[in-house]
C-alpha cells in the first residue's frame, strides 16, 4: 500500500511538473489528501515554494540586486530577504546564478485580443475589451517565455471612445478561461484618429468627446440629486419604516433591523436585479467571460484597488427598496403611500456609468492623441473635468512640450526597438526621453506592435528606450511597477514585495540584456512550463560561463564629449575595447595615417612604447577609454527600397548584366540613416523579381560614397518572387532548368530576338563566368525560403561546387544539415514581430555546425536584440560581433580595405557606448577615413 | 483499469483482510491510473505543439531493428494462393528473407498483427509538389524532372505513410501539353521521404487541361503567347512535336527541336521509357490510342473516367489504365459515382490492366469492390498491379522472397470499412504507427 502509494505520488508530481500549472493538478491533490500516509504536509495548506539563491531584483527606492531568499506560499510572496527561514516541507528551487525579477507588464497589448477585435472601436464608451478576447489564442506561450506576465488589452482606437480595457495574467486560467487582473482598468478614448486627419475633424472629434463627459456630468448630476431626494424621502419616512422593521422582527426572527436589514437586503439581491431593477443601485457592468480567479479579482480584488472600493462605496444603496422589504408582504398599504411620494429613478445607462467613474477619477481615460493641437485639446479636457489621463501615442509633442512637462501626466509609449530614420521620428523620440525618461516621471514601455505575440519583445524595447536616453532604472520600471502603477494594479504585481501576487521571471542575467534568457517563471506562485526549453543548470552562467566583460554598463559620460573635433592626419585612437577581426574584444591603439589605419597595437604588446606622450615623434593619442571601437556593420543583403523600379528589369528573368550598385542614388534618406546607426558597409543586391537577378556590389556609405566593388557576387532567385506567369520561368522547376542551363554553358533561354553576334558575346561572358562560379571563385547569393527552393539550392551547389550564401530561410532547423554539406554560408535576419526563439536557436545550431552567419538587416536595435538572444542560446559573443563585422568580409574576399580594424584597413570606425549585443548600447560617434562623419550624419544628428 | 482493479481485488481477497482492504486496494490503484493520466497530460501539455505537428512516429528504437519476425493471421502476398491463415513472414536488413505458414528465428523481433499486407503503390501521386510547380510558360516542357523541385519535407508524406503508402508515383500537372518527367519516390527511409527513380514515365496531357487560361487573341499582347487554346491544339502539339522529334535527322538544324526536348521526346518514341497519357473523356481516350498508333507508342492511361465506354477499343490496344476517378468526394458532371465506381469492376471484366491511384488508396479498394471488382483485383490494383506497370513489379508490391519489405499491417479485413492501418514498415524499417501487440490481438477477435 505504502509503496504503490509512493509511486502514485511521484507519478502525481512528474505529472505535474510536466503539465506543469494546468491546474488540474489541484483536484488530484484534493484527491491524495485522504491518504494516511506521511508525504507532504504541505498539500493540506497552500503550497510553500522557497527560492533561494538568486539574484533579487528590488525597484525602489533605487534598482538594485541583492542576494535574497523568496518564499511563496500558495499564490502570494510571503517572505522576501537574505535570512528567511525556510518551513519544513517547502519546496526548495534552487536560483543560483539566476537574476529574480518581478513578472513584466506590457501596458498596451493585443495578446489574448481577437484579431478582429482589435481594431474595432466606438462613440460612447459601450465597448469592453473584456468580450473581445479569445482565450483559445496561443500566442501567449511566446510571450510569456520572455518574461512577461500580465497584459494590458483595450479596444481599438479609431473611434473617440470604445470602452473599457482589462489587465490580464499573460497566462490563462486552466481550462479555456483567462485570468483577470483587473476587469475596468481604464477608458480609452482617442483625437485626431479613424481618419480625421483635417482639422476641421479633429476639432469635431474633440467636441464630440466634451459632450460624452459634459452628458455624462448631467447624468451624475440626476443621479446625485435623486439621491439627495430619497434620503429626504427615507428621513420623512422613518418613523413608519422603524415600526415596519419592529413588526417584521417580531415576524421573521432576530435577522434584521431598520437601517442595517435594508441595506443587506438590498445588497444581497443586488446580484439578480437587472440593470432598471430597484431604485438606489447603479448596476455595475460585468462580464461573465472571465473567469473570476478563486482568490484575487472579482470582488475580493477590487477591496484591493481603492480606486474602485471608492466607486463601491459611493453606489452602496442609501434607501431601502421595495423588494427587501417584500417579505412582509401584508403591509401593503404602507408601502403604497410610501411608493406615491418616492422619487423616481433616471434610467441607468451602462456607458454613462463608466464615463462617470472616469469623471469620480476612479478610472484614468486612456488617452491617444498625436497632433499638438489634438494633445491640446485632451489636456484642456482632462483639466475642465477632472479627467485623469494616461496619454499614448505622442507622435509629435511640437510646442506642446512644455505644457505636457508641467502637468505630469503618466504615458504609455511604445515601439522603441523601431529605428528613428526620420528626422520626425527622431524629435518625437527626443521629446519623450525629456518629459517621461527620468524617474520623477511615471512611465510605461511598451511593445507597441500590432499582432498578439509582439509582446515578446517588451524587454527589447525597454533596452532601445534606454538606448534612446531613458534612464535605465526608469526603462526597467516601465515595464514593471511603473506599468504596473499606471494600470492601476501596483496592489497586486509589479515589484517583489510581501503580500504581492507571485509572478516572477528568473533569467540567466539582467532583465534587459538581449543575452539574457529567461529561465523559469511563476504566475500566482505556479511555474509555468516554457516554450522553449529553459537552459539546463549546466547552461547558467556560473560566473565564469558568460564573459563579464561584455556585459553592459551605464556608459560613462563625457568620453564622447571631450572628442576633439577636428583630427591630424596622423594620430593614435586608444581604447580599452577595440573589436578585432576575430571577434575577440581588447584593449589597444589604432594608428591612423591619412585615414587608413596603419597599424594596431594591443595592450600586452605595448609595453615597450614607453610614456606616449613624452615622445615628440609619437602621433597626438585619442582616448575613447571604455568606449567600444567597432568597424562598422555590414549587412550582407541590402536591397535598395527602390530596387523593383530601379534595378529588376522583369522582362527577361536572366538579368544577370545589371548591377545593383548602379541604381545607388546619394538622395537616399535611409544612406545616412545607416550610417547614424553605425551600419558602414553595405552588400547591395537586386531585387526578387529576376532568377538571375544581377550583380551584388559593395559599398561603403557615407557623404563621399564609395563603391567598394561593383561585382562581389551574383544573386539568384529560387523563392516565389521571381516567378512569372508572363515570362520563363514559371516554377520552381523552370528556375532550376534554367540555372542548370546556365551551369551547363548552354546558351541563356531566352525568347528575345537577339542579333548572332551579341548572342556569342554573351555566350562567351556566360563561359566565363560559369567557370569562375565553378571553381568556387565567385559568391552566388541565393534567395530562398521554402524547404523545397532551399533543397534545390543544396543540391545545386553540391553538383556544381558552388559557394553559396542563402538568404531568406525561414525554417533554419531542416536546412542545416544541407548548408553544411554544400558550405554555404547563411544571412540571418532580425527577430520579426512577435516570433518566438526557435529561429535564434536554430541560427545558434547552425552557427555551431560550422555554417558562416551573416546578417541583412535595417534595424540595428533589432539586429542587437538578436545576436543578443543568440549568445544567451550559446553563441559565443566573439562569434556574434564577428558575424556582424569581419565576418562578410573575410567570408567574401578580403580585399576592399574596409571593414576590418586591421593594419591597412580603410579607418572607418563606430563608436559604441556598450557592447554590440545589447540593444541599450547606441553608436555614439561615427568615423569615416580617419575624420569624423560629417554632424549630420553623426547618431543623433537628425 | 480493468485489469488493474481485478488483481488489486484478488489481492485484497487472497490476504483474507477485511473488505475495506480490498477496497482501499482498489481506490490506490484507481488512485494510480490517474497518476499516469495525469503523467499523460503533462506530456501531452508539456510536448506542446512539437507533439500535434507531427503524427506519431515509432520509437527510433522500433526504427533500428533489423531482423522481424511478422506474424498474421491472415497474410496477403497478391500472389498464388492468398491468403496465406496464418501466414508469417521473415524480415532481414530491409528484404523479405522468407514467406510461409511456419517459420521460426531466434534472432528476430516477433511482432504478431491481425492482416499483413504489401505496402500500397500509388500510381499517380502528387504529393511534395503543388499546381504552382507546373511551368506554365511553355506548354511543350517534356524534358523537365518533376522530381527536381520536389519538397521531399512535406508533411503529407507522413501522412501517405500513415495510410500504408511506402511508394509513390510522383506526376507532372497537366497545364503543359508534354509535362514532363515523373519518378518514383520511397515515402520515407532513415533520412525521410528520398527518391527512388527518375525518368520513370514521359507525361503527355491529352485532354482540355493545357488549354486553361489560354485565349486566341488577334495579336499578341505579349511576347509569350501560349498555346493551345482548345483541344485540337492539343492534339495539334503533340503531332507536331512528335512529328518534328521523329523527323529530326531530315530537318535543316536550326529548325530542330532543342537537345533536351528531342532527348525526351525520342525516349518516348523508342518506347525505352513509359509513356503515360492523362486522358479522361471517351474522345480523349480515342484520340490516345489514335496518337499511339500513328507514332508507334505505347501508351498507359492516366485518367480513364470514361473508359468504360472504350472498353473494346483498349482491351484491343492492350493499354493499362491508371484510374484516378474514383473519388468519393463531390462528383459533378455527366458521371455520377455510380459510373466511376463501377469501373475498376468493368475493366477487370475485360481484363485491362489497371491501377487506383491519388491517394486513399484502401477506401478506393473497398469502394472497388462494393461496386462489382473482386476482392483480388482490388488489393492488386493498390500493390502488385501499380508496381508491374512503373516497372518495378520484381522489387515492390507483393510479399516475396528478395522484395523490399514494404509492408502495411491492418486491424482487420484491408477491405473492410472497419479496418484501420496499424502500422507501416518501408524497406525493413517501422516508418509509421506502434507495434502494440495487445491492442492488434483484441482487433483481430473482433474483426476476423
Amino acid at each position: 500500500m505504502g509503496h504503490s502509494g509512493r509511486a502514485g505520488w511521484i507519478a502525481v508530481w512528474i505529472g505535474l511538473a510536466l503539465g506543469g500549472y494546468c491546474g488540474s493538478g489541484s483536484s488530484v491533490v484534493v484527491g491524495l489528501q485522504d491518504e494516511p500516509t506521511s508525504e507532504p504536509v504541505a498539500v493540506s495548506e497552500a503550497p510553500v515554494l522557497a527560492l533561494v539563491g538568486a539574484q533579487v531584483l528590488h525597484l525602489e527606492p533605487l534598482v538594485r540586486l541583492e542576494p535574497q531568499t523568496v518564499l511563496v506560499v500558495g499564490d502570494r510572496i510571503a517572505a522576501v530577504g537574505a535570512d528567511v527561514t525556510i518551513p519544513e516541507g517547502a519546496q526548495r528551487v534552487d536560483l543560483s546564478g539566476l537574476v529574480l525579477s518581478p513578472g513584466l507588464i506590457d501596458a498596451h497589448s493585443r495578446l489574448w485580443l481577437m484579431p478582429d477585435a482589435a481594431g474595432q472601436s466606438g462613440r460612447d464608451a459601450r465597448l469592453s475589451a473584456v468580450d473581445g478576447l479569445d482565450a483559445f489564442a496561443e500566442d501567449w506561450s511566446a510571450v510569456v517565455a520572455q518574461g512577461v506576465t500580465a497584459v494590458y488589452v483595450q479596444p481599438g482606437t479609431a473611434d473617440i471612445c470604445a470602452g473599457t480595457g482589462v489587465v490580464l495574467s499573460a497566462v490563462p486560467e486552466l481550462g479555456p478561461s483567462l485570468k483577470l487582473l483587473r476587469a475596468d482598468a481604464a477608458l480609452q478614448a482617442a483625437l485626431g484618429t479613424g481618419g480625421a486627419n483635417s482639422g476641421k475633424a479633429c476639432r469635431r472629434q474633440a467636441e464630440a468627446l466634451e459632450k460624452l463627459l459634459s452628458d455624462a456630468r448631467q447624468y451624475q448630476k440626476q443621479w446625485e440629486e435623486y439621491r439627495r431626494q430619497l434620503a429626504e424621502w427615507e428621513k420623512s419616512r422613518a418613523p413608519e419604516a422603524e415600526a415596519a422593521a419592529s413588526e417584521s422582527e417580531a415576524g421573521s426572527g432576530p435577522e434584521a433591523g431598520g437601517d442595517r436589514a435594508t441595506r443587506r437586503g438590498g445588497a444581497r439581491d443586488g446580484g439578480q436585479r437587472r440593470p432598471t431593477g430597484g431604485p438606489g443601485r447603479r448596476p455595475e457592468a460585468q462580464s461573465s467571460l472571465v473567469s473570476p480567479d478563486d482568490d484575487s479579482p472579482g470582488e475580493e480584488s477590487d477591496s484591493n484597488l481603492p480606486a474602485v472600493t471608492g466607486f463601491s462605496a459611493a453606489e452602496d444603496p442609501p434607501a431601502p427598496s421595495g423588494e427587501s422589504n417584500s417579505s412582509s408582504g401584508d403591509r401593503e398599504p404602507s408601502a403604497e403611500t410610501a411608493a406615491k411620494q418616492a422619487p423616481k429613478a433616471p434610467a441607468v445607462d451602462l456607458a454613462k456609468e463608466r464615463l462617470v467613474k472616469v469623471l469620480e477619477g476612479a478610472l484614468p481615460l486612456r488617452l491617444q492623441v498625436n497632433h499638438p493641437d489634438d494633445i491640446e485639446r485632451g489636456l484642456s479636457l482632462a483639466e475642465k473635468y477632472g479627467v485623469r489621463l494616461v496619454l499614448e501615442g505622442l507622435a509629435d509633442v511640437g510646442p506642446i512640450e512644455s505644457r505636457l512637462s508641467e502637468q505630469r501626466w503618466p504615458a504609455v509609449l511604445g515601439a522603441w526597438l523601431e529605428p528613428a530614420v526620420t528626422a520626425e521620428q527622431a524629435r518625437r523620440r527626443s521629446a519623450w526621453v525629456r518629459l517621461w525618461g527620468e524617474s520623477d516621471r511615471l512611465l510605461a514601455i511598451t511593445a507597441g506592435g500590432s499582432s498578439p505575440g509582439s509582446s515578446s519583445a517588451l524587454r527589447a524595447n525597454a533596452a532601445a528606450a534606454i538606448a534612446a536616453g531613458v534612464d535605465p532604472d526608469q526603462a526597467l520600471r516601465a515595464i514593471t511597477l511603473g506599468a504596473a502603477r499606471i494600470l492601476g494594479v501596483e496592489q497586486e504585481i509589479g515589484s517583489i514585495e510581501v503580500g504581492k501576487r507571485a509572478d516572477l521571471v528568473a533569467l540567466t542575467g539582467h532583465p534587459l540584456a538581449a543575452s539574457s534568457r529567461v529561465s523559469q517563471v511563476w504566475v500566482a506562485g505556479r511555474e509555468i512550463p516554457l516554450v522553449c526549453d529553459p537552459p539546463t543548470a549546466e547552461e547558467r552562467p556560473a560566473g565564469e560561463v558568460t564573459d563579464r566583460r561584455f556585459d553592459w554598463q551605464p556608459p560613462e559620460t563625457g568620453w564622447v564629449e571631450r572628442l576633439p573635433r577636428e583630427l591630424p592626419e596622423r594620430y593614435r585612437l586608444t581604447s580599452e575595447r577595440l573589436l578585432l577581426p576575430d571577434g575577440e574584444v581588447a584593449a589597444g591603439t589604432l594608428w591612423i595615417e591619412r585615414g587608413r589605419i596603419t597599424r594596431v597595437e594591443l595592450e600586452d604588446e605595448r609595453g615597450g612604447l614607453g610614456d606616449p606622450d613624452s615622445e615628440p615623434s609619437l602621433p597626438q593619442v585619442i582616448d575613447l577609454g571604455p568606449m567600444w571601437v567597432t568597424p562598422g556593420l555590414v549587412d550582407c543583403h541590402h536591397v535598395p527600397p527602390a530596387a523593383a523600379s530601379l534595378i529588376d528589369e522583369p522582362g527577361e528573368a536572366d538579368a544577370r548584366q545589371l548591377r545593383a550598385v548602379d541604381a545607388i542614388d546619394p538622395s537616399w534618406p535611409e544612406l545616412r540613416h545607416r550610417v547614424r546607426q553605425g551600419q558602414l558597409v553595405s552588400w547591395l543586391a537586386p531585387g526578387g523579381r529576376n532568377v538571375l537577378s544581377g550583380r551584388v556590389g559593395a559599398v561603403r556609405w557615407g557623404p563621399q560614397l564609395d563603391v567598394l566593388s561593383p561585382d562581389i557576387a551574383d544573386k539568384w532567385v529560387l523563392a516565389a518572387s521571381a516567378r512569372d506567369v508572363e515570362r520563363f520561368p514559371a516554377s520552381l522547376l523552370g528556375q532550376r532548368q534554367m540555372l542548370e542551363q546556365l551551369l551547363s554553358g548552354e546558351p541563356a533561354v531566352t525568347r528575345l530576338y537577339l542579333p548572332p553576334t551579341i548572342q556569342r558575346a554573351w555566350a562567351d561572358q556566360r563561359r566565363t563566368e560559369v567557370e569562375q562560379l565553378a571553381a568556387g571563385e565567385r559568391w552566388v547569393i541565393v534567395q530562398a525560403n521554402s524547404p523545397a527552393e532551399r533543397r534545390v539550392v543544396v543540391e545545386l551547389a553540391q553538383e556544381h561546387g558552388l559557394r553559396v550564401a542563402v538568404v531568406g530561410l525561414r525554417d533554419i532547423g531542416s536546412a542545416i544539415d544541407g548548408l553544411v554539406a554544400a558550405k554555404a554560408a547563411m544571412i540571418a535576419r532580425p527577430l520579426g514581430e512577435g516570433e518566438d526563439l526557435r529561429y535564434v536557436r536554430e541560427l545558434v545550431r547552425a552557427s555551431e555546425a560550422g555554417v558562416e552567419v551573416l546578417w541583412s538587416f535595417r534595424s540595428v536595435p533589432a539586429l542587437q536584440w538578436t545576436l543578443g538572444q543568440a549568445v544567451g542560446e550559446g553563441m559565443p559573443p566573439q562569434q556574434a560581433f564577428r558575424s556582424v563585422t569581419s565576418a562578410a568580409v573575410q567570408t567574401f574576399s578580403g580585399l576592399f580595405g574596409a571593414g576590418v580594424l586591421e593594419s591597412g584597413s580603410a579607418a572607418d570606425l563606430v563608436v559604441w557606448d556598450g557592447p554590440l549585443h545589447d540593444v541599450r548600447s547606441r553608436p555614439r560617434r561615427v568615423m569615416l577615413g580617419g575624420q569624423w562623419a560629417p554632424d549630420d550624419w553623426q547618431p543623433g544628428g537628425e | 483499469m480493468q485489469r488493474l482493479e481485478s488483481i488489486a481485488f484478488q489481492t485484497g481477497v487472497g490476504d483474507a483482510v477485511p473488505a475495506v482492504w480490498a477496497a482501499a486496494a482498489l481506490i490506490t490503484v484507481a488512485r494510480w491510473a490517474i497518476s499516469v493520466a495525469m503523467l499523460g497530460v503533462g506530456l501531452l501539455l508539456a510536448g506542446g505543439p512539437a507533439v500535434w505537428g507531427q503524427t506519431a512516429a515509432p520509437s527510433p528504437e522500433a526504427a533500428q531493428i533489423d531482423e522481424w519476425l511478422i506474424e498474421a493471421d491472415v497474410l496477403y502476398t497478391m500472389r498464388e494462393s492468398d491468403p496465406l491463415r496464418p501466414g508469417r513472414v521473415l524480415v532481414r536488413d530491409g528484404r523479405v528473407v522468407a514467406v510461409g505458414a511456419e517459420l521460426e528465428s531466434s534472432t528476430a523481433r516477433v511482432v504478431k498483427v491481425p492482416c499483413l499486407m504489401p505496402g500500397l503503390i500509388d500510381a499517380a501521386s502528387t504529393i511534395g509538389s503543388q499546381p504552382s510547380d507546373d511551368e506554365v510558360t511553355d506548354e511543350i516542357t517534356p524534358e523537365l524532372d518533376v522530381l527536381q523541385s520536389l519538397d521531399l519535407d512535406a508533411s503529407s508524406f507522413q501522412v501517405a505513410v500513415a495510410e500504408g503508402i511506402t511508394t509513390a508515383h510522383i506526376v507532372p500537372g497537366t497545364s503543359n501539353v508534354f509535362g514532363g518527367q515523373s519518378g518514383l519516390v520511397k515515402t520515407a527511409g532513415l533520412d525521410g521521404p528520398h527518391i527512388w527513380q527518375r525518368q520513370v514515365a514521359g507525361f503527355m496531357a491529352i485532354c482540355s487541361d493545357p488549354t486553361a487560361r489560354n485565349r486566341s487573341r488577334g495579336r499578341p499582347d505579349s511576347i509569350y503567347m501560349r498555346q493551345p487554346t482548345n483541344r485540337m491544339g492539343v492534339v495539334w502539339i503533340v503531332r507536331a512535336q512528335l512529328d518534328k522529334a521523329r523527323r529530326s535527322e531530315q530537318l535543316e538544324p536550326q529548325l530542330r527541336l532543342p537537345a533536351a526536348r528531342q532527348t525526351a521526346l525520342e525516349r518516348l518514341l523508342l518506347d525505352q521509357q513509359l509513356t503515360m497519357t492523362v486522358a479522361r473523356t471517351s474522345h480523349d481516350l480515342l484520340t490516345v490510342l489514335k496518337l499511339a498508333e500513328e507514332f508507334g507508342f505505347q501508351p498507359t492511361i492516366v485518367g480513364g473516367d470514361e473508359s468504360y465506354q472504350v472498353l473494346d477499343q483498349l482491351s484491343a490496344a492492350q493499354v493499362a489504365v491508371i484510374y484516378t476517378a474514383m473519388t468519393t468526394g463531390s462528383v459533378v458532371g455527366r458521371e455520377r459515382t455510380e459510373l466511376r465506381w463501377n469501373v475498376p469492376g468493368k475493366l477487370e471484366e475485360r481484363d485491362i490492366r489497371f491501377a487506383l491511384a491519388e491517394g486513399r488508396l484502401l477506401e478506393q479498394a473497398q469502394f472497388a469492390v462494393r461496386f462489382g471488382c473482386s476482392r483480388s483485383a482490388a488489393l492488386r490494383s493498390i500493390t502488385r498491379w501499380p508496381a508491374e506497370l512503373l516497372g518495378v513489379g520484381d522489387r515492390v508490391g507483393s510479399i516475396a522472397v528478395g522484395y523490399a519489405a514494404d509492408l502495411l499491417a491492418l486491424s482487420g479485413d484491408p477491405l473492410e470499412m472497419t479496418s484501420r492501418p496499424l502500422w507501416t514498415m518501408v524497406d525493413g524499417a517501422l516508418r509509421a504507427g506502434e507495434m502494440d501487440p495487445e491492442v492488434t490481438l483484441n482487433d483481430a477477435d473482433r474483426a476476423l
